[in-house]
C-alpha cells in the first residue's frame, strides 16, 4: 500500500506533518509541565536538545524517503507516466526538504516558553 | 453471453437509446435525479440564490456604516446580518459552488458518462440545499446565528447566547459539511478510478489535479470544523464543559480546531479558481500550459503547508514564540507554490498569442485583485504588523481581496468561458465589458479605501462608530463603491439571462480548446458521451473536433447499451487501462427520503425533542442500508466486453472497486475527526484552566476487556472471507464482538464515570467512549448485514466486495478502540500524576 | 512587486514577442522561486528577531514594568493597580505614568474581549481562564483612545475606553486622590 506511486509522491510532506505534530506537543507539554512543577529553568536546555534532535530526525528521514522514492520500482521505469512521477515526486519532496529546515528553524535559537 | 451486439452505428439511435437510460424522468421524477449534469447545474443556481442573499446582506451592511451614528439597524440586528453574511458567503456560496461546478465538469473533462457516486452526489444536494434552508428560515425568522462567523466561544455558548441562534449554525453547518464531504469522496473516487481509456496519471487534465488535491484537503480539513461543532453543540445541548473555563474547559480549544478547518478553507476555496485558470488561460493564449508538473508539485505542497499556519488566526491569544515561529515560517512558504503557478501563467501567456476576450479580461481582474491580496497577506503574516492589523478592517479588506480576487473573478472567468457549453449558445457581447469593470472599479474602491479605514483603527463588527476619527469619508467611499460593484454583479446576471435568451447558437468547440468536454454535443445529453474514447496524447493537447463525431457514433468503449444499465469504465488510477466496467444505479428517490431523515434528525436536536432521536437514527440507517439493498444482483456474471476486443470484470468482482475506495477516504476522514478529538483533549490537559479535577478511577480492565473483544471482530471478519462455510459463523462472532465491546464501554461510560458536566476531563473520557462505543455499534450493522447476505446465498468467496469493506470498519473500530482505552489510561496518569 | 507582477503580465499580454526567448522553465524558476523566496526568507528571519527583541527587551526590563490588571466583562473595562497599595480600580478610564513601559495583564470574566489603544501600538485578547500579558509604552503624557478588538455581543462596538498618560507626580495623583473619597 505504501508503495502506491501517489502516497509516495507526499511521504516527504507525510514525514513534515508528523514533525509539525510532534515538536508542537512536545514544546507544548514541556512548557506546560515546567509551568505546574517549576523546574523550568533546569530544563530549558534539555528541551531545546528535545525539539532540536526532533528537527534533525525529521530532516534525516524526509531524507531517507528521497533515497527511498529514488530506488522505487513504480518510479524508476522508463515509461513516460514513470518519468512524470518521479519527476513531480522529486520536486514535493524536495519541497518538503526545504520546508522542514526551514519551519521549524525556530526552535535553535527563539525563546521556548514565553509568549 | 447473450448481449445483442447490433453494430448500427447511427448516432440518434444510439442517442435514443443512451438518452433513454441515463436521462432525468420529467415531473416529479426530477426529484429523483441523480444525474451529474443534473446535480451539478442545481449546486450552482441554488449557491447563486445564495450569493445573491449574501449580496443583499452586505449592502445593508454597508448601508449601515456608511455614515457615522447610523440608526439604520440595531446592534442585535447587526450581528445577525454580518454573521450571516460570512456564513452564507462561505459555506451556503463558495464551497458548494466549486462543489457543483466540479460535479458538472469533472466526468467531461475526464472523458466518462458520469462521476462514481451518483446517489450520494444527490444526497449531497439535498442535504446542502435542507441545512441551507434552516438558516435562511432562522434569518426571516430573526433567529439567525449573531456571534460572528467563526463563532468564537464562550460568546456562543449557553451562557451567552441562550437563544436558538447558535445552534442553527452549528447544526444547519454540519449539515451542510455532509454534502462537501460526501461531494470529496465522490470527487477523488471519480478523479482515481473513472476515467477515459489510456489517461494515465501524467494525462489527466491539469483541473483533475487541482479538484483531487482540493477534495483531499476537504476530506482532512473539514473533520475538526465538525468535531468543534458536535463539541460546542453537546456542550450547549447535554452541559458537556468543552469550552467553558469554570469547569475545566478552554474557549482557545475552539479556535484551534476552527483555525485548523479555517485555514486550509481559504485554500480550499482559492485552488479550484487557480485549476479554472490553468485550465482556461492556455486555451485563450493558444499555447499550452507550461510547467504542468511543477505546477502539479506546487499544488500538492501547498496542500500540505495549508495546513500548518492555522494559528496565524491566533497571534493575539498568547502562544510562545517559538511556536508561533513554525506558523510564520509555514505562513511565509505556502506564498510561494502560489508564486510558481503565477509564474507558469506568466509564462504561458509569454508564449503564446492571447486572445482578446471576456473571460481574459475576468483573468487580468484577478491577477490585479489576488496580488495585492497576497502583499497584504504577507504583511499580515509578519507577527509584529498583525498584532497592528489584527482584528480591523485592514483584515477585512484584506481577506475580501484574497476572496474575491481568488475565487470570484475566476468564477466569471470560467462562467463566461463554459456557459456556452450549458446553454449551446454563444454570448451577444453588450454588456460583459460595462458588467466587468462595474464590478472591478467597484471592489476596488470598496476594498482598497477599506485598507485605510484599518490602518486608522477602525475595529471590524461594530455597528456604529462615532464621528471625529477621520473614518467617516473613507467609509462613504467604501459603501459607494459597494453600491457600484452591486450594480455590476446584476448587470452580470441580466447579461448570463440574455445569454440564455438570445444567445447565437454553434456548432462544436467555441473556443478551440483541446480538451475532453469540447468533444460532445452542448448543451450536453445525459449520458455525455455516446462511447468512451481512448486518448494518447495529455488531456489538454487532444484534438475535440475529430474525437467528438466518432464517439457520437459509437466508435469508442462501451458503444453499445446493454441490458438499460448504467455504464462507465473504470480504469487503473496509474496507468489508465480499464480494468472493469462500473455499473452505476439508475434513478432513485432514496437520496432525497434520506436527506429528509437526516433533515428531520438536525431539526429534532434543533428543537431538542432527544427522545425522538433514536427513531430518525433508526430511519436513516434504514435508509442507507437500502442504497445496498438496490444494488445487490446475486447473478454473478463474468467478464464484459467493453468494446474492440476487450473484456473486463464488472465492479463488484473486480479488484478495487470504486466503493472499496471510498471506504478508505471516509476512514481517512473519521480518523482525522478522532485525531483531533485525542489532541483537543490532550490540548485541554496543557492549556485549560482549573485542572487537574478531583480523583478519576477507570475500570481499566472492562476497557481493556472491550478493546480484546474489538479486535475479535477483525478475526470473526477474516474467518468469514477465508473459509466459505464458516461465513455465518465468523459474522456471528464479529457481531457478538461488536456488541460486547459497545455495551462495556458504555457501561463504563455512563455507569462508573462520574459525570461528566462536572469536568473537561470527565467529558473528554466520556465522549472517547461513546467515540468508540458507535463505531462498535455500527460494526455489528456491517457484520449483521453481511450474516443476511449469507443466509440470502450470496456466494462470498468471489464477490467479496461487501465483506471487504466490512473488514475496512472491523479493522478501524479496533484500532479506535484500542486508541480510546490507550488513551484514558493515559490521561488518568496525567491527571492522577499532576494532581496537587 | 505587485507592479513587477501586473507589469510583467500586461507585457506578456500585449507585447507578443515578450517573454518568448525565455523557455517555460525558466520563468517558473526565477519568478516562482528565486524572486519570492529571498524575500520571504528575509521577511521571516526580521519577523522574528523582531519578536525576540520585544521578547528580551520586555524581560529586562520586568523589575521597572508597572503592572496593570485589565479585566473584560460586558461592556465595560476595569483597570485597577495591583502593585500600588492603596490605588482603586476604575472602570472605561486607564492611568499610566507617561515614558514608563507598562505591563498590561489581561483577563476575562465573561466572553473574548481584546485590549488595543491603536497609537500605543499590539493587542492582547482577554481569554477568560487566562492571564494574557502585553506591554505599552507611551512616551508624551496626553489621552489615547483604546477599545475592544475581538467581536463580544451587542454592547462591542460601545466598550471603549481611554488611556489617560500623566508625568510621575500626576499619574499618583491620579490613582491615588480616589482614595481619599
Amino acid at each position: 500500500m505504501m508503495r502506491h506511486p501517489v502516497l509516495l509522491m507526499v511521504l516527504g510532506f507525510v514525514v513534515w506533518s508528523g514533525a509539525f505534530l510532534g515538536i508542537y506537543f512536545t514544546q507544548a507539554t514541556a512548557c506546560s509541565l515546567a509551568m505546574q512543577n517549576q523546574f523550568l529553568h533546569a530544563s530549558a536546555g534539555a528541551l531545546r536538545l528535545v525539539l532540536i534532535g526532533i528537527v534533525l530526525a525529521a530532516i534525516v528521514a524526509v531524507i531517507a524517503v528521497y533515497r527511498f522514492q529514488r530506488q522505487s520500482p513504480e518510479l524508476s521505469g522508463e515509461t513516460r507516466t514513470a518519468d512524470f512521477l518521479k519527476g513531480v515526486t522529486t520536486r514535493v519532496s524536495v519541497a518538503a526538504l526545504f520546508s522542514t529546515a526551514f519551519c521549524f528553524s525556530g526552535v535553535f535559537w527563539l525563546t521556548l516558553c514565553a509568549a | 453471453m447473450s448481449e445483442k451486439i447490433t453494430s448500427d452505428h447511427n448516432p440518434i439511435a444510439l442517442h435514443r437509446a443512451l438518452e433513454r437510460i441515463w436521462g432525468t424522468r420529467p415531473g416529479w421524477g426530477r426529484l429523483a435525479a441523480v444525474n451529474h449534469n443534473v446535480i451539478g447545474v442545481r449546486f450552482m443556481l441554488t449557491a447563486l440564490v445564495f450569493f445573491a442573499i449574501g449580496g443583499i446582506l452586505a449592502m445593508l451592511i454597508r448601508t449601515q456604516l456608511a455614515s457615522a451614528e447610523s440608526v439604520f439597524m440595531d446592534a442585535e440586528t447587526y450581528a445577525q446580518v454580518f454573521t450571516m453574511h460570512g456564513s452564507i458567503m462561505m459555506f451556503l456560496f463558495a464551497i458548494p459552488f466549486f462543489e457543483g461546478m466540479a460535479i458538472y465538469l469533472l466526468p467531461k473533462l475526464l472523458g466518462t458518462r458520469d462521476l462514481a457516486f451518483p446517489r450520494l452526489g444527490a444526497y449531497g444536494y439535498w442535504c446542502y440545499l435542507f441545512g441551507g434552508l434552516i438558516l435562511i428560515g432562522a434569518l426571516i425568522g430573526g433567529v439567525a446565528p449573531d456571534s460572528g462567523w467563526f463563532m468564537y466561544t464562550p460568546l456562543s455558548s449557553s451562557v451567552y447566547a441562550p437563544g436558538i441562534n447558535s445552534d442553527i449554525w452549528l447544526l444547519g453547518i454540519t449539515f451542510v459539511e455532509i454534502s462537501a464531504l460526501s461531494a470529496a469522496v465522490e470527487i477523488i473516487v471519480t478523479i482515481m478510478k473513472i476515467r477515459a481509456a489510456g489517461m494515465s496519471i501524467d494525462r489527466i487534465p491539469i483541473f483533475a489535479w487541482y479538484m483531487l488535491v482540493v477534495a483531499t484537503m476537504m476530506l482532512v480539513g473539514f473533520p475538526p470544523l465538525i468535531l468543534g461543532s458536535i463539541l460546542l453543540e453537546v456542550e450547549r445541548a447535554f452541559d458537556l464543559p468543552f469550552f467553558d473555563p469554570t469547569r475545566g474547559g478552554d474557549p482557545l480549544l475552539w479556535q484551534h480546531l476552527f483555525w485548523l478547518f479555517g485555514h486550509p478553507e481559504v485554500y480550499i476555496i482559492f485552488l479550484p479558481a487557480a485549476g479554472a485558470i490553468s485550465t482556461i488561460l492556455p486555451v485563450l493564449a493558444g499555447t499550452p500550459l507550461a510547467g504542468y508538473r511543477m505546477i502539479v508539485a506546487a499544488i500538492v505542497s501547498m496542500a500540505f503547508l495549508s495546513f500548518g499556519l492555522w494559528v496565524h488566526h491566533m497571534y493575539t491569544v498568547g502562544i510562545p514564540h517559538v511556536a508561533l515561529s513554525f506558523f510564520s515560517a509555514a505562513s511565509a512558504l505556502v506564498a510561494v507554490p502560489t508564486a510558481i503557478q503565477t509564474f507558469a501563467w506568466l509564462a504561458t501567456i509569454a508564449h503564446g498569442r492571447p486572445r482578446f476576450s471576456i473571460p481574459m479580461l475576468h483573468i487580468f481582474g484577478f491577477f490585479f485583485v489576488f496580488v495585492i491580496g497576497g502583499l497584504t497577506g504577507v504583511m499580515l503574516a509578519m507577527v509584529p504588523f498583525d498584532w497592528q492589523a489584527h482584528d480591523t478592517h485592514f483584515v477585512v479588506a484584506h481577506l475580501h481581496y484574497v476572496l474575491v480576487g481568488g475565487f470570484v473573478f475566476p468564477m466569471l472567468a470560467m462562467a463566461y468561458y463554459w456557459v456556452p457549453h450549458l446553454s449551446g449558445k454563444q454570448p451577444v457581447q453588450h454588456l460583459s465589458h460595462a458588467a466587468f469593470w462595474m464590478v472591478f472599479i467597484g471592489f476596488n474602491v470598496t476594498f482598497f479605501f477599506m485598507h485605510l479605514t484599518g490602518l486608522l483603527g477602525m475595529p471590524r463588527r461594530i455597528f456604529e462608530y462615532p464621528a471625529g476619527f477621520g473614518w467617516e469619508t473613507l467609509n462613504f467611499i467604501s459603501s459607494m463603491g459597494s453600491f457600484l460593484m452591486a450594480m455590476g454583479f446584476a448587470l452580470v446576471a441580466l447579461d448570463f439571462i440574455l445569454l440564455f435568451k438570445f444567445g447565437r447558437p454553434f456548432r462544436r468547440n467555441p473556443w478551440r480548446a483541446g480538451t475532453l468536454e469540447w468533444a460532445m454535443p452542448t448543451p450536453p445529453p445525459s449520458y455525455n458521451f455516446a462511447s468512451i474514447a481512448r486518448i494518447d496524447n495529455r488531456a489538454d493537447l487532444l484534438d475535440p473536433d475529430r474525437i467528438g463525431p466518432r464517439l457520437a457514433a459509437g466508435d469508442g468503449y462501451l458503444g453499445i447499451p446493454r441490458h438499460d444499465r448504467m455504464e462507465v469504465l473504470g480504469v487503473d488510477p496509474i496507468s489508465g487501462e480499464p480494468d472493469q466496467v462500473v455499473e452505476l444505479p439508475r434513478q432513485t428517490y432514496l437520496p432525497l427520503w434520506t436527506a429528509l431523515a437526516t433533515g428531520a434528525f438536525f431539526l429534532l436536536m434543533l428543537f431538542k425533542l432527544y427522545w425522538l432521536i433514536p427513531l430518525a437514527l433508526a430511519v436513516v440507517i434504514g435508509c442507507f442500508w437500502l442504497w445496498t439493498v438496490c444494488d445487490g444482483s446475486p447473478i454473478d456474471r463474468e467478464p464484459v466486453s467493453i468494446g474492440h476486443g476487450l473484456k473486463v470484470p464488472v465492479h463488484i468482482r473486480a479488484q478495487i472497486p470504486p466503493s472499496h475506495l471510498a471506504m478508505v477516504l471516509t476512514l481517512v476522514a473519521n480518523a482525522t475527526l478522532y485525531i483531533s478529538l485525542l489532541f483537543g483533549c490532550l490540548f485541554l490537559w496543557v492549556s485549560a484552566p482549573n485542572w487537574p479535577p478531583k480523583h478519576v478511577s477507570l475500570d481499566m480492565p472492562l476497557l481493556v476487556l472491550a478493546a480484546v473483544a474489538s479486535v475479535l471482530t477483525c478475526v470473526g471478519n477474516r474467518l468469514a472471507s477465508r473459509r466459505t462455510n464458516l461465513a455465518t459463523v465468523g459474522n456471528a462472532l464479529s457481531l457478538c464482538a461488536h456488541l460486547l465491546s459497545a455495551s462495556l464501554f458504555l457501561w463504563v461510560a455512563f455507569l462508573t464515570l462520574p459525570a461528566p458536566s462536572g469536568h473537561a476531563a470527565i467529558a473528554s473520557l466520556f465522549v472517547v467512549m461513546i467515540y468508540a462505543a458507535l463505531h462498535g455499534m455500527i460494526g455489528a450493522i456491517f457484520a449483521a448485514h453481511a450474516i443476511w447476505r449469507a443466509l440470502c446465498g450470496h456466494d462470498e468467496s468471489v464477490r467479496s466486495l461487501d465483506l471487504r469493506i466490512g473488514r475496512l470498519w472491523h479493522d478501524y473500530s479496533a484500532a479506535a478502540a484500542i486508541c480510546a482505552v490507550g488513551f484514558c489510561w493515559n490521561l488518568q496518569i496525567l491527571i492522577a500524576g499532576s494532581a496537587p | 512587486m505587485f507592479t513587477l507582477v501586473l507589469g510583467l503580465f500586461l507585457a506578456t499580454w500585449f507585447v507578443p514577442t515578450f517573454g518568448r526567448r525565455l523557455p517555460p522553465d525558466r520563468w517558473i524558476l526565477w519568478g516562482g522561486l528565486a524572486l519570492p523566496l529571498p524575500v520571504l526568507i528575509a521577511l521571516t528571519l526580521y519577523a522574528f528577531t523582531q519578536g525576540e527583541f520585544l521578547l528580551k527587551g520586555a524581560t529586562k526590563d520586568t523589575e521597572d514594568a508597572l503592572q496593570v490588571r485589565a479585566i473584560g466583562r460586558m461592556w465595560q473595562w476595569h483597570f485597577s493597580y495591583p502593585t500600588l497599595p492603596g490605588s482603586v480600580a476604575e472602570a472605561g478610564v486607564l492611568h499610566i505614568p507617561a515614558g514608563r513601559t507598562i505591563e498590561i495583564v489581561a483577563e476575562s470574566e465573561d466572553v473574548i474581549h481584546s485590549f488595543w489603544v491603536p497609537r500605543l501600538g499590539g493587542k492582547i485578547d482577554a481569554v477568560p481562564g487566562h492571564a494574557n500579558r502585553l506591554r505599552i509604552r507611551a512616551d508624551q503624557p496626553g489621552r489615547y483612545g483604546g477599545i475592544c478588538s475581538e467581536y463580544c455581543g451587542t454592547g462591542h462596538a460601545g466598550m471603549r475606553f481611554e488611556v489617560r498618560a500623566h508625568d510621575n507626580d500626576g499619574f499618583l495623583n491620579a490613582v491615588s486622590a480616589r482614595t481619599g473619597q
